[in-house]
């Protein structure tokens, strides 16, 4: 495996741990770091990412800790009132629980705009300790995508239930 | 962790102490993740992993016990280097201590059948 294709999994895993960004650049730093020296191989020297990730920040939880729990009933919570809000605007129908249309819609979009402007805050921004520049990773922003998905999912499911009815 | 070398049982007793004497021999310029690794090798303690290395640094750096900075590497890999503080010194003096009196106690133990 070589080595940016480890450090984009090793972030992924320690965001998921909700390890803060300044750890994540020092931790991405030394593998880079130490696997220069060594001509290793990322995964034979650090282990997975997943267990890595687990023995570096052992006392951060994983995606079960309150943060995280959080963030995804979020952004599920978003992406269905968006695909709700939206089905039952077209159809000219209530939303669930008999909330008008405009409302659970606007619901939605407050809710993802809450979500964006929490996520850009600077959360994603690991910077790297060496130089104190931003990291260029292609997975920088892997819990966006992580609620990204979620909503995504959310949105499915809100569409299959509603033309199942 | 070489476990056909020792136990891996003994190695995660004994390791952090390990890594942070070989901190404290470095001196004030420090040392970094991979020369502590090949150190440990040299001494016979066996192959150390960078995944269990930095765990280990990362932890004995949270207690106080060694500080680091990074030299190099503004457009290349870097190195991390850590050395030992006054705390971790006192720390080390202290577990050393301890370790002697604790191997004399089981050695006489595993020997004799008594430590008396």
């Amino acid at each position: 495996m070589n080595t940016s294709k480890y450090t984009g999994d090793l972030l992924v895993a320690l965001r998921l741990r909700d390890v803060p960004s300044e750890r994540i650049g020092q931790i991405i730093a030394e593998v880079e770091s130490h696997v220069a020296d060594t001509g290793e191989d990322p995964q034979t020297a650090f282990g997975k990412a997943r267990e890595y990730a687990k023995a570096v920040a052992p006392s951060r939880g994983d995606w079960t800790s309150p943060g995280m729990l959080v963030r995804i009933v979020w952004g599920a919570a978003t992406g269905w009132a968006l695909a709700d809000g939206t089905i039952s605007l077209i159809l000219g129908e209530e939303a669930v629980f008999g909330i008008r249309a405009w409302i659970m819609l606007a619901l939605g979009v407050l809710l993802a705009g809450v979500m964006i402007a929490v996520l850009s805050r600077d959360k994603d921004v690991v910077v790297d300790p060496r130089s104190g520049k931003p990291m260029t990773l292609a997975t920088a922003p892997a819990i966006g995508v992580v609620l990204a998905s979620l909503a995504g999912i959310a949105v499915i499911v809100a569409l299959v239930l509603r033309f199942v009815e | 962790m070489d476990e056909k070398l020792w136990p891996s049982e003994w190695l995660r007793g004994v390791l952090s102490q390990s890594i942070l004497a070989v901190v404290a021999h470095a001196g004030v310029d420090g040392t970094y993740g991979y020369a502590i690794a090949q150190r440990l090798e040299i001494e016979g303690l066996g192959k150390i992993k960078g995944g269990t290395l930095y765990p280990i640094l990362n932890r004995l750096e949270e207690d106080g016990n060694v500080t680091s900075w990074w030299v190099g590497g503004k457009g290349g890999p870097g190195r991390k280097t850590f050395a030992i503080t006054a705390s971790g010194r006192t720390h080390l003096d202290h577990r050393t201590t301890q370790w002697k009196r604790f191997t004399e106690r089981t050695t006489a133990l595993m020997t004799q059948g008594s430590t008396k």
